[in-house]
Formats: C-alpha cells, structure tokens, sequence
C-alpha cells in the first residue's frame, strides 16, 4: 500500500498559521504547566507557585518562537543553551545545594514506599530553603521546556510528550502519591489533544491544529464530567477484585505446575500456607463453588492442613514422612482404611448424608470436603486422597458428590471397628510423631503471653470469672473421659486467646523477620482466623494435644436448592487428632467455640457484632481507598541520641490565588485562538474567488459593524443589491472598491470604540 | 490501523490492571477515561467522515499512446475538516486490451480541497477506466472505520499516434460509376428506363412514350466515386492492434481532410455484431474511435467479413509485422 503523505498533495488552499501557531502555544503551556506542577505537588516540594508558573509562561512563549519559526530553532537553541550551561556553571554550588534539597523531597516521598536511602541534605531556613528550590526548579524548567517544545510543536508526538513528562513523577505515582488534580487535568488535557490529532498532526499540521481547536472544549467537558461523576471516595467495582483474584489465581496456578492444563479446573493447589502475607483481607463476593445437600445446616470444607511451623509458613509433611505408615501417594490407606474415613466409622446410625459440590467458577485442584467423611478413596473416581492433608480433583472434574456422616460426632462415643481401629493405632502413632513439634522458643512467646493475660484477668472481672468458669470445667473432668479434655482445653484456649486478641480483617503485615504467632499474641493482639487458628495448633500442640493448621470454607447448606460459597466464606482453624477416633475441627476464632455445631458464624464474617470497638483504622478504610502497604507497621527503629530530628517547618497555606491563573490564561487563548479563527474565515470569504459572494461577505460584515458603532454607504448597499440580485458578475475592481468601505468602516468603528470595547471587539474576530 | 487498535488494547490492559491492583481514584478515573476517549474521538471525528468527498477524473479529455495522462484525485469535505486517515483503492482498467491493475493509496492529514496526481498508463490504446473499489475512512485516533459510498469512474480514453497516411488502392481514380443524380437536372448522360410508381412526371419522356406504348423517362446519370470502406480486425496482440488502430486513424482523418464520406467497420468479438460508423466528419469520427477504444479486443478472434457491394471500395487494413 502506498502511503500517501501532505508533500505529495497539491493543495488548494494557501496556508496561513495563526491557529496553528496559538494551537501550539496551548498545548505547550498545559503540558509544561502540568508537568512542573504535577511534579511538584507529588513529591510535595515547597516552591513558589507564582514565579514557577511565571517562568512556565515565558518559556513556552520562547519555545513557541523558536520551534515555530524553523529559521530560529537552531541558533535558539543553541543560545539558550549555552546561557543556561553558563548559568549552571556560575551558580553550580548554588544548584547543587538546591537538587539537594529536591532529591530530600523526592526520596522523602519515595521512602514511605520504597527502602530508598536519604542523602545527607544541609540544614536552612524553611524561607531559604524555598527560595533555593524554587531557583533551581527555575533553572531544570528550561530544559525541560525545550524538549516539551521540541515534542509537542516539532514532533507531535503524544507518546514521546507522555514519557518526557511522566517519567518525572511516575515514581511519586507509584508511591501512592496523589499530584494536584488542576495540573494533573491540565497534562491529561493535552495528552488528549495530542493523542486525538495524532494521525493528521504530522501530515497536515494546519488542518490538526483547527481539529484541535475544535476538540478543546469537548476534551475539557469529558475531564471536568469525569471529575465531577466519579465520586472522591471511590471504591474499587466488584470485578476489579473478581479480576485480581483471578488473575493470581492464574499465575499462583502457572508457577505451581508450569503448564496451561492448570488453568482448567483441576489445576494446582499450593500447599504451604505463607503467613508472612497475611495483611488486610479485601473480599469481592466472587463464588468459587457451590454446594446442596440433604442434610440442612452448617458444614464445614476442609481444604488443605499443613503440619510444621516455621514462624513465617505452614508446610505440609514431606512425603518420605508418610512413607512409614504407608500413606506414600500411590496408596494412601492404612490397612485399608483411609485417616480421613476414620471419623465416619464410628457413627452409631449407617445413614448417610449426601453432599454435591459444583466446582465451575473454580481453578483450583483441591477437592473441599465434608468432616466425617464416609466416601472411600476406591469409591470415587476422579478424586485422590493426598496422604492425609488434602483431595485433589483430576483434571477437568467439575461436579461431585461426597457422603458424610454427621452424626458421627465424638459425642457419639461409639468405638472404631476392629480394622479400623488398628489402622488407627497406626496413623495415631505417627500423629504423635508429626503434629506435635513447637518452635524451639515459643515457651518464652507462652510466658510473655501469660503475663498480659494476667494483667487482662486482673483488671476484667467479667474475664476473669469466664476464664474460671472455663477452665473450672477443664479441672471438673480431669481425669478426662475419652474426647472431653481436649475439646474443652481447645475452649480454654479460645477464650483466652479471645480475651488477648481482637478480630480485625485489617490486620497489617507481620514485619519481617518476627514469628507470626509471636508476634500476633505479643505485640499486635489483632488478627484473623489465620492468625488465631496458628496460635490455636501451637498452643493445643504445647498441651500435648496433636493438632495442625487447616485452611477451607463454611457455609450452610440449604434446605432446598444450592448455596453459593464465596471467597467470603475462606477461614482457617485448628483440626485436633481424639485418639480412637481421628481428626475433629475446633475454631479458635471469636467467638468460636469448640465443633461445628457451636459456631454460630461463618468464616470471616464471624465477628458481626464486634464486642468491643471497631477499630479505628477498618472505619477509614471504609471511607478510604485502602492503602494496605502504609498499615504495614515497621518495626520501631532503636533511637539513638545522635539521630538529628528532623525540623518542624511551620509552612503557610497555599495561595490559590495562582491556581485562576492557568485556567485564565487557557480562556484567554482559546478566545485569542478563535478569534484568530473567525478573521482567518472572514478573510477568506472576502477573497473568495467569486467577486458577488465577496461583495455579499463583505455586506453581512458591514452588517456587523453596524453594532460597534459602523454605518453602511449607500454605495455598498447599491454593490450589494447588484451583487445578489443582478445577473452580472461584479468586477475585481468594483469588490476591491466594496472592500475598501469595508476597511473604513472598520477604522471608523474602531476609532469610536473604547479600549475595553476594543479588546471585545478584537476577541469577537472582527 | 491494526498497530493502532493494539496499542489501544494494551492501554486499556494496563489500565484495567492499574484499576484492579491499584484501587485508587486515579486509576479508576484513568480507566474510565481510556474507555470514554475513543468514543469522544468517534464523535468528534464523524461530521469529517460523513462529510468526506472524494472525487476521481482525468486530467484532460484524452490523449495519444505514449502520452502524458493523469487521474486526479480530489479531496473534499462539506465540514472543512482534514481526513486524518483514509483507505482508497484503485482499480484501473484498459477496456480495449482488458489489461489491469490496482494500487491502494492511504491518505494521511489528508487537507480538505487537496488533489492528488497519479500517472496513468497510456502504453496501449484504448479505454482507460479508473475506478474506486474500496474507500475507508477512519476517525482521529485510527481506531473506528467507515465504508463510504463509491465515486462514479472516470474514464480516458488513450487514442492511436497520428502517423502519415497511406495511400488507398484505386481510390483516387477509381472505376468511374454512374448514378442517378439526385433532383434530376440537365445532363449529357442519362438512361432510358420504365415508369415506376413515384417517378416525377416532369421526367416522363413523352416521345417514346409514343412509339413504344409504355410509358418511359429518361433519368439523368452522373459520375460518382466510389465510397470507401474501411476494415479491420479487431483482435490481436495490443501492440499489433495499436499499429492498426494508428493506420485506420490517420487513413480515416486524412478521408475526412479530402471531405470524402466512408465507413469504418469491424466485428465485435464476443457478441459477434457487426459495427459500422458512417464517418463523414471529424465529430463522427471521434465518436467511431471512442467505440472502437471502449471494445474489448481479444488476443484471437474471428476476422471481419470483407463484403464488396457496388459503389463501395473495400479496403481491409490488416496488421503487419513489427518494423
């Protein structure tokens, strides 16, 4: 295809670049304006406002002059060049100390994000430091300009003006920095003028500038309606967290099995439980599954357990460790029977109930099931029992039904069969191996622990008697009966981590380098399911009860019909191993009890009516965009006497006088540039090739100049009357006899008018 | 175009991937914003696309083989708005030879009221046909496209060079024949022949009307030439036919200098019609050049009849080898 370009045009029209050259005027100040002001604000610097944007003015005027006229750009160029090198050179210790000082603002800005060390700034005056900055703002403008100048008038290149411009205070951006929304607006403007006569601007740049011009006022409605309906305290749609959530889920899925089959359903399960990334929980409403049954209530969906702690992780057990006992991930039965049946076989009833669970909306491979699960590993294709941890589902299996047998509860106290219960005489013995481990030092994590408690009990009666209650029935059955001690052990501990600790969804980051569970009983008392469900296993584990870490779904199953499982409903809590009987769930978040039955909530809706107070900081997230990375709490630097406090600067309030005065030099060149516009067409239409619609033009101009103080000749009416009523073409002479009573009534007009009316008259283009 | 609607995805990807990690106002105002430009774009841009003309004629009514010819292609807008990209293809067309080709033009920044100039290809005679099969017009941001309607073909036709013209066989002293003059008159020669019907009665030659008992007139006669006619095959390779077509023009031209009425005839390939052109002016013989130019001549074909009727001088101008 052969490209066609403006050289190989003929044009008809001879070029005139008024417009065009106030076009480029516009664009170059908004962009210079926006991008100083968009810097400066993002980083915070403290500058003066009126003299920055006095020096924006008059560069784009200078750069206007010279990369419009070609002639001039060169030597210009070089000029301002060599003056402003010469400059740099005479003031450089002047400069450097100022590029000090905004490197100050800038790494300050970037330090709450990013670990950027400060440099060693030197102390003044806030007045002076002011002074300085605004200087040297004054001297890095322009450059700045110039290769502004160069993009938008010479180039016409909205890319290369995005990325000159953008590249100043991206960082800032990135730094959750939020610019002056004026110049911000004012740089998005032009980006979308620029972007909206990109195709022509090269190629016909008169007829680009007068499409600018014309988009002026709509790109302006579209940003000032887009500020105006967006409301400021915006909150992210639904999809964009379906969307991320998606998305990780993808890439968690891409990294786990290195293969495209994992984003089908059925894909990949990751297995170690990162503690170190359990920060502020945002939901989205998304459904990961849904479930119906024939037993109403609420159920439990185990998912994947994990074994060891390692003070930032939960991992699972390796699979040598199942080797012992058999459970080697080819055959993972126990003479014959399975951990995860065990429970089921000491129900007293041989009913079952049915449980069918949709996996549509889900990527993931693991198979969520019931507790006191009676369908066999030999019973249900598709589905594979992973040692004792978990079910994977096989590549592309959606739906299946699981059946349970609720009542087969530790209440029940029905023995285990003569097989089954030397299976898990078995399994129990590698239970006691396995899920018992503590960290080395979690008894000093225990004592510190201790003593808040006592302090909480002491000065909370109310707790106190509750905690003697409590534990009042832990001593009441001991010797324990044969489930009884660690069910109300796990009690005991719920409560006391309850009283310790609030439910917060917010909870910020665990710093680098602290133990979870640590640092979640002794320095932040806050945290979630994760966070109580991983100090639950080590504490049951510290009392000689086997226990580990299971992450999974609640929810209830309906009457009639399926119910929607959402990634709401994820919660973690403590599986505890009952000898003789197997794995049983207690929830150790408030205001959790011990069994299914007792809970009243769900996952982490669990706290819908907090006890105590909300948390001052989940209120503002409400109103707030959350900024999940400033809660991260640091660890408290160890202060040292020499550390130099920083100087408090008492700064005054902005001036907004300076924020009317882009906008009214803006108004004040779109008038220049339509009237620019109008005299261009008027001049035309006068020189038409036609004499008779000359002469008319020229009539309805006259017409015009009546109301400014004109009067038309008799002589024009008469051309006028021959112009549109006769069928003689007027002469050349006769329009340039009609022109030039124009002209004289123009001049008459003008001379009669006063100087504001004459400004008027200038701004109305004629 | 294709480029264009790329980088359009990749903005609106990142954007969507700022809105969805970065839950801030001002993602979520970008995001918007990349979604609202195209469309304030298809709307700024849509009076310039409805209103976009384009025009295709030659320069000049015609020309010789080997000539200088050019299309002009005029641009034009009822909005006076540039065209900030349009897609044309060309189509051209020898009718005569059937030879063709096409060329696509994208016009960028294209001005209102601007011409483009484009060669065209006079190497053979004929019926030169330029047409605009396909003109696409796209908004500012190259990202919406509108099909528009079609402008009508221009057609130049490529006429044969003017040579010198041969010189016809008998023609200048042909067999003198004698005819009837028209309206009668006095004369040295005449015939004797019956009445018929319709026959002036001033013509009625009372005397032997007499002595032969039936009614006779005497019919004055004059001497006519005969009237040319001029043939020629209407097929063959274009550069034989071009030859031809060079000898029939000049033959014909220098005919209608010497005042002489003759025809021109050929067979038309394909449908098998017989056309003959009268040519007694310079008009007509134009108007017989025109359609000789605008039939298709194949590479073989089926010669013209050569039919000889009396007062007609047949005269077959065949091709002849390459010089």
């Amino acid at each position: 295809m052969k490209r066609v370009k403006i050289s190989d045009w003929s044009l008809a029209v001879p070029g005139r670049d008024a417009v065009r050259v106030a076009v480029d005027g516009i664009l170059l100040l908004l962009t210079l304006w926006g991008t100083v002001f968009t810097a400066v604000s993002a980083y915070g610097i403290e500058a003066d406002a009126l003299w920055l944007g006095s020096v924006c003015l008059l560069l784009c005027a200078l750069y206007l002059f010279l990369f419009s006229w070609p002639r001039a750009m060169l030597p210009g160029a070089i000029l301002i060049a060599v003056l402003w090198g010469t400059a740099l050179w005479l003031k450089r210790d002047v400069m450097l100390n100022g590029a000090l000082q905004i490197a100050g603002y800038v790494l300050g800005t970037l330090a709450e994000v990013f670990e950027v060390g400060m440099p060693v700034i030197p102390d003044m005056s806030a007045a002076a430091r002011r002074e300085l900055v605004t200087w040297t703002l004054s001297m890095a403008v322009i450059p700045l300009g110039g290769f502004l100048g160069w993009s938008v008038i010479r180039a016409r290149s909205p890319a290369l003006t995005l990325l000159l411009s953008l590249l100043l205070f991206l960082p800032a951006l990135l730094a959750g920095a939020l610019p002056d929304w004026l110049s911000l607006m004012a740089l998005t403007f032009c980006y979308c003028l620029l972007l909206l006569a990109s195709l022509s601007a090269r190629h016909d740049p008169r007829g680009s500038a007068r499409f600018t011009l014309l988009c002026m006022p709509f790109a302006a409605l579209l940003l000032g309606a887009l500020t105006l309906l967006i409301p400021k305290t915006y909150t992210a749609p639904q999809w964009a967290g379906t969307f991320r959530a998606r998305t990780e889920e993808i890439a968690a899925s891409l990294m786990d099995n290195n293969s495209l089959g994992s984003l089908l359903p059925g894909g990949a399960v990751e297995t170690t439980v990162r503690l170190d990334c359990a920060g502020p929980r945002q939901f989205t409403g998304q459904t990961v599954f849904t479930v119906s049954g024939d037993t109403p209530g609420r159920v439990y969906l185990r998912g994947v357990s994990s074994a060891s702690y390692t003070g930032s992780a939960w991992e699972p057990l390796e699979d040598d460790d199942y080797a012992e006992i058999g459970l080697d991930g080819d055959n993972n039965l126990i003479h014959g029977v399975s951990p995860f049946n065990l429970p089921s076989l000491t129900a007293s009833e041989p009913d079952y109930s049915e449980l069918r669970i949709d996996y549509s909306n889900s990527l993931s491979g693991c198979m969520y099931a019931p507790y006191q699960l009676a369908t066999a590993p030999d019973e249900i294709e598709g589905v594979t029992f992973q040692n004792d941890s978990w079910l994977s589902r096989r590549f592309g299996i959606q739906q299946k039904n699981l059946f349970y047998r609720p009542d087969a509860a530790p209440e029940s106290a029905m023995l285990l069969p003569r097989t089954a219960a030397g299976a898990e005489e078995v399994y129990r013995k590698f239970v006691y191996d396995n899920y018992t481990s503590l960290p080395s030092d979690f008894q000093q994590t225990v004592d510190r622990w201790e003593q808040r408690l006592n302090q909480i009990l002491e000065e909370n009666p109310e707790a106190q008697a509750r905690a003697m209650e409590s534990w009042g029935n832990v001593i009441r059955l001991y010797p324990p009966g044969r489930y009884d001690h660690p069910l109300l052990l796990a009690d005991w501990y719920a409560l006391l981590l309850e009283l310790t600790s609030k439910y917060d969804l917010d909870t910020p980051y665990t710093p680098d380098g602290a133990d979870f569970v640590d640092y979640f009983l002794n320095e932040s008392h806050r945290g979630y399911c994760v966070h109580f469900a991983s100090a639950g296993v080590l504490l049951m584990r510290a009392s000689g009860v086997p226990a580990r870490y299971v992450e999974g779904y609640t929810t209830v199953v309906p009457k009639f019909g399926t119910a929607s499982v959402l990634d709401s409903d994820a919660h973690a809590w403590v599986e505890i191993y009952l000898d003789g009987y197997g794995w049983y769930p207690v929830d150790m978040t408030p205001p959790g009890g011990t069994g299914i039955e007792a809970h009243s909530t769900l996952g982490e809706k669990l706290p819908d009516e907090p006890e105590t107070d909300p948390p001052e900081d989940s209120k503002k997230d409400t109103e707030e965009p959350p900024k999940p990375d400033l809660d991260k709490p640091e660890p408290t630097p160890p202060s040292t006497p020499n550390t130099p406090q920083p100087e408090v600067i008492q700064t005054k309030p902005r001036s907004v006088l300076w924020l009317w005065i882009p906008p009214l030099l803006l108004a004040l060149a779109v008038l220049s540039a339509q009237s620019a516009l109008r005299r261009e067409l008027l001049d035309r239409r006068l020189n038409a090739p036609g004499c008779n619609r000359a002469v008319i033009a020229a009539y309805g101009y006259m017409e015009r100049l009546v109301r400014w103080g004109g009067n038309i000749e008799p002589e024009a009416i008469s051309l006028a009357q021959r112009a549109k009523f006769s069928q003689h073409a007027l002469t050349e002479a006769e329009r340039a006899q009609m022109l030039s009573l124009a002209d004289s009534q123009r001049e008459r007009a003008w001379e009669s008018m006063s100087k504001w009316r004459r400004l008027l008259f200038w701004l109305s283009g004629l | 175009m294709l480029l264009r609607r790329i980088g359009y995805l990749l903005s609106l990807l990142a954007a969507v991937l700022m809105a969805a990690y970065f839950e801030t106002y001002l993602t979520g105002f970008l995001l918007i914003l990349v979604l609202s430009l195209p469309v304030l774009a298809f709307l700024l841009s849509l009076p310039g696309m409805l209103g976009l003309r384009i025009r295709l004629q030659p320069q000049g009514s015609g020309t010789v083989r080997d000539g200088t010819a050019f299309w002009r292609l005029e641009t034009g807008s009822r909005f006076h708005l540039s065209i900030a990209r349009a897609d044309v293809r060309l189509h051209f067309k020898n009718r005569m030879t059937g030879a063709e080709s096409s060329q696509r033009l994208r016009l960028l920044g294209t001005p209102t009221g601007s011409f483009l100039t484009l060669p065209a290809d006079t190497g053979h005679c004929g019926l030169l046909e330029a047409r605009v099969t396909r003109l696409r017009v796209c908004d500012c941001l190259g990202l919406f496209t509108l099909y528009k309607r079609l402008p009508a073909p221009a057609l130049l036709p490529v006429l044969p060079v003017p040579i010198e013209p041969e010189t016809l066989p008998d023609v200048q002293g042909g067999p003198p024949v004698l005819n009837p003059r028209p309206g009668g008159g006095p004369g040295e020669d005449y015939e004797i022949r019956p009445y018929r019907p319709g026959d002036p009665v001033k013509m009625i030659h009372w005397k032997l009307t007499c002595k032969r008992d039936q009614t006779v007139l005497r019919e004055v006669l004059e001497i006519q030439k005969a009237e040319p006619l001029l043939t020629f095959d209407h097929f063959g390779p274009p550069e034989a036919l071009d030859r031809v077509l060079d000898r029939l023009n000049a033959l014909s031209a220098a005919l209608v200098e010497e005042r002489r009425p003759h025809t021109v005839r050929w067979l038309e390939q394909g449908n098998g019609r017989l056309r003959s052109y009268q040519i007694e002016g310079r008009r007509a013989l134009e108007r017989c050049m025109a359609a000789i130019l605008a039939c298709p001549a194949p590479l073989q074909g089926v010669p013209t009849p050569r039919v000889e009727t009396a007062g007609c001088l047949c005269y077959h101008i065949a091709a002849e080898e390459e010089p």
